[in-house]
This record gives structure tokens, sequence and C-alpha cells, in this order.
């Protein structure tokens, strides 16, 4: 009982200076993750998965946006043991539109990414050797210029032999 | 006009409210306003108290959207404070204040609406008995912006017969109902009457299209041998009791035998629902036919060779169901309860709810005059086309935002 007061007592501080923060910071999103989405919570290896991400453009310019698709295995998520692979792409999305980028991947190979109807390959790849079969957290990472996270969607897919 | 939404969800999330303000603010945009919408980055309302289960983590919303036009910002959803929810929300606001505060919260949201109000024409709130409405409209009359709801409001419900909620929709510049029938309750109640403007809802007539008509039609006659004379009943919905799914079932058991039925169960089941499917005889489940869930497209092609669609419910706000039948011509049974009445008008059915007999005379009426079936189905649709589709509706919502505004 004592913990959980102590815990709640902390989270309600802790909220309102959350509070305090989120009147008083000015905000301005021009890049955003919209949508990350797959058909199915199981996958097969060998069967191709689509993972269906949307990126949103609210500024006034043409953007260039760095997305990530990362897979980890979800009860152990660290590098590179149970780090299963990632694939990056540098998409260009115009201003004040959605651009929907579809990556295809077959747990085995490479990804394949398709934006507008176009396939293309990844910009720049990683395998990792560890075992494929089990449950993944799938990340879509917005990357800025530096390479620096600015948002994550994850969801997670059960992948069987 | 600067417009700025509150609403719990926002799609792809599923819900009636929650199309509702898409298409709604979706109209807007194309009327030349800037519109945007406040919500938090949930999908099913359960995750309004827990995190998303693994398996049910097959979809992710981010922090912001552009939906034709809407800015759709999305923000973190905060989980409950046990002690806040049992000691503050429960004891005193729920039991003590009869004021309903349990959530979904949101830290962020309620930060960053400071701002958002403040910079729009009008804070147009979604949904009752969220909490946001009332945050919102604390900030609203704080900037002295205008308000407005459409509450959504379920009548009898005890989350929604609060003087809290009440006292808000009193307190709004404007109210707008999704029935006739919502609004005389709440005038009834005390919200004043010329504050209200109904609305309506709606579905977009071209999403009505057959496909394969004729393969379809052969395929399920064949499958479940239905005669040319047969008559087709489709239940479209969630079979629950409050659905009044048993009674039709009887309904159509003890029917049977004089008239050659197929009764149609669309949707989703629950266990009550199962157990009763599962208690009826291999000879009764020939001509009742649970469907389970199907595509969009299906429901399209069975609602056209149906020749009635039986929603026996205990309270339907709108029942767009209602939209769908009649837009595919095909006329509707409701009951007398909720707003089924002022929403089928000449152009159905009406029975009373829980009362198998009634259905059973009504179910006779209506299959008995096949001429009669086809002028209400047909009448139905130019009904739907004219009053309920989601430029109607629109129109009709930006005519009440405008007029708060122009207060």
């Amino acid at each position: 009982m004592l913990t959980i007061l102590r815990n709640d007592t902390k989270r309600i501080f802790t909220g309102f200076f959350e509070l305090l923060r989120y009147i008083f910071e000015r905000e301005e999103i021009s890049l955003s993750l919209s949508l990350f989405s797959t058909d199915s919570h199981n996958s097969q290896i060998g069967k191709t998965s689509a993972f269906e991400l949307t990126l949103a453009n609210n500024s006034n310019e043409d953007l260039w946006g760095r997305i990530l698709f990362d897979f980890y295995r979800k009860d152990n998520p660290i590098h590179p043991d149970d780090h299963l692979a990632y694939f990056e792409k540098k998409v260009f999305v115009k201003n004040r539109t959605n651009q929907k980028i579809v990556m295809h991947y077959n747990w085995q190979e490479d990804a394949r990414f398709e934006i507008d109807g176009v396939i293309s390959e990844p910009d720049s790849t990683w395998h990792g050797n560890g075992e494929v079969s089990g449950k993944y957290q799938v990340f879509a990472v917005l990357l800025n210029e530096t390479g620096k996270t600015v948002e994550t969607l994850t969801i997670i897919q059960s992948i069987t032999l | 006009m600067k417009i700025v939404n509150i609403i719990q969800r926002y799609p792809p999330a599923v819900g009636g409210s929650e199309t509702w303000c898409q298409e709604v603010c979706r109209y807007l945009v194309r009327g030349g306003h800037d519109v945007k919408v406040l919500t938090l980055d949930i999908n099913k309302e359960e995750e309004f108290w827990r995190e998303p289960l693994d398996h049910e983590r097959t979809l992710a919303m981010g922090r912001l959207a552009i939906d034709a036009g809407v800015i759709v910002r999305r923000y973190k959803r905060s989980l409950p404070v046990h002690s806040l929810y049992h000691g503050i929300y429960k004891t005193i606001l729920d039991n003590q204040l009869k004021f309903y505060f349990y959530g979904p919260h949101s830290i962020e949201m309620y930060g960053r609406m400071w701002r958002e109000i403040k910079r729009a024409d009008v804070v147009f709130l979604h949904t009752i008995p969220y909490p946001h409405n009332y945050i919102a409209f604390l900030l609203a009359k704080i900037f002295r912006k205008k308000t407005v709801i459409v509450p959504h409001f379920h009548p009898t419900h005890p989350h929604y017969e609060r003087k809290s909620n009440y006292w808000l929709m009193r307190n709004c510049d404007c109210v707008i109902t999704v029935s006739d029938y919502e609004k005389d309750y709440l005038a009834d109640n005390g919200i004043p009457y010329n504050k209200i403007s109904v609305t309506g809802n709606a579905i977009h007539p071209e999403e009505y299209q057959s496909e394969n008509l004729d393969l379809f039609k052969a395929e399920i006659y064949k499958k479940y041998t239905i005669g040319n004379t047969d008559k087709i009943i489709i239940f479209i919905g969630r079979k629950t009791r409050e659905k009044g799914v048993a009674n039709l079932i009887e309904a159509v058991r003890e029917l049977h035998n004089d008239i050659p039925i197929k009764l149609f169960l669309v949707g989703p089941g629950i266990d009550w629902y199962e157990n009763l499917y599962a208690s009826l005889s291999s000879e009764d489940k020939k001509y009742i036919i649970d469907m389970g869930i199907v595509s969009h497209q299906d429901k399209v092609n069975l609602l056209k060779i149906s020749d009635l669609l039986v929603l026996p419910s205990q309270y339907e706000a709108f029942g767009i169901v209602f939209l769908e039948a009649w837009i595919c011509g095909v006329p509707v049974l409701g009951t007398t309860e909720g707003a089924m009445p002022s929403i089928i008008g000449e152009e159905g059915f009406l029975c009373k709810f829980g009362e198998t007999v009634d259905l059973k005379s009504k179910l006779i009426e209506a299959l008995g005059n096949s001429e009669n079936l086809k002028l209400k189905g047909s009448n139905g649709r130019q009904k739907t086309l004219q009053k309920y589709t989601w430029d109607v509706i629109g129109m009709k919502a930006e005519t009440a935002i405008g007029a708060a505004y122009g207060k």
C-alpha cells in the first residue's frame, strides 16, 4: 500500500511538472510519423509481411525524412544478440501532404520499399545472426539529419518457422 | 473560422462519434475553415485504461496526421493513477458529487490545449461523458471562445445522466444532436431548445455499390438452399441481448412453418449469443444462418439480396445500419425505442422491444405485401440521399457552428 502511494505521489508530481512544461513550451511539428501498421500479428519466415508507414509534412516546405525500420526480439531488445535487422530509407514528402511508405520484408532477405508504386532497395541495412522465429518489436523511427531519433512507433509481430 | 476539435479518439480508431467527427471536420476543411483535432494516440477503447496487448499491437498512431486537410494532433494517453482513481475520481467525484472524471486523461493534451484553444475561434467538444470536455470548456471560457458540443447522448445511461453533463451542455453556446429524439430528450431535461441543432448521421452512398451480385446471389442461394419465393431477413449489428437478437430468432422460428424465411445474422457475437446459437437445432440453423463478421462488400451484397432489415433493439442513438439498408433499397424494421421512430418514420416498420408476438405480427405485415416493401425501401433510399449524406450533415454542422460563432 505504501509502495503504491509512494509511486502514485511520484507520478502526480511528475505529471504536474509535465503539465506546466506542455503549457509553456511552444510546439512546432514539421515532419511526423502518422500511422504505422501491418495486416496481421502473425507471420512466417519466408512469407512477406507488409509494413505500412504514413509520414506527414505539416510545414509549408517540401522536406526529406530519414526513416528506419528496426527489428528487435521483444523479450530482450539488445544489440547485437537480439537485434535481427534494420533498413533505412530517405523519403521525400511534399509540403502539407502525407507520404505512404510500404516496406515488404520476408524475414530472410533485404527488405524492399514501395513508394508511390515504385519498388526500391534500402539506403542502408544491417543483419544480425540470431534465430529468427519468435516475437518481435518492429520500430518505425523518424531520424533527423544527424541521425538522432525524432519519433518512434512500435508494433509487434510473431514469427514462426 | 479556426475550429479546434477535442475528442477521445479519431479514425482509423473505429467508433460512431469518431467517424462523425472525421466526416464533419473534412467537410469544414472543404468549406475553407482551418480545422484541427486534438485527440489521443489510442486505437481501442480498452486502451483508455491499459497498454494494448501484444496481439493488438499491429497499429500505432503517431503525433501528427493530415487527414484530407484536417490537422490531427495525437497526444500520449496518461494511464490511471491508482490512488487518484479510487480516492478522488471514484470516492469523491463519482460517489459524492456524481461527476464522471475517470478518464481517459492526457497530461500532454491538457497542457497543449492551452495554446491551441487560445488561437481558435470555436472550440468543438465531442462525446460525453469524457473529461476532456470539461478541461477544454474551462480553457474556452478563460479565453472567451465560443463552444459547441456534440454529446452523442445516451438517455438513461448512468454515465451520461449526470447533472454535470447537463450543466456543461447548458453552458455551451450550441449543442448538436444526431436525432430529433435526442434533441427532444435534452430539451425536456433543461437544455434550451433554441440552443440545440439537429444534424443527423450519414453514410457515403457511393460505397454501397454491389459487386458481382448475380454470382454472389447464386452462390448464397445454392449454399443455403434458398428458393425463389423465400423471404430473406437480415440482421446487422453486435449480437447482444440488447439488440433483440433472441426475440428475432424466436419470431422467425415460430413463423417459419407459415412463411418461407431465411434469416442472416451478421456481426460480431458475444458469449451469450454463441450459447444461444449453439442451442438451436441443426434444422433451425438451416434457415437461421450465422454469418459472423463479413467484409463491407459482402455486407452490401447481402443487403441487396435481402427483403427486410430487422434491428429489434432496446436502444439506438441513431442506427446507421438503417441508412445502409435504405441506400441498398431495403426497407427496415426497428422498435419504438430511442431515436428509431424519428429516424425510420414512414419508410419502415416499428415493433415493441422484447415482445416477440408484436415482432411476429410486424414481420407478417411487412413480408405479406411485397409491393409495400419495395415502396418503403425505395422511399428510404430517397430519404437517405436527401437527408443523410455527409455533405448534408456537414452543412448543418457548419451552419450551427457559424451561428454559435456569430452570437
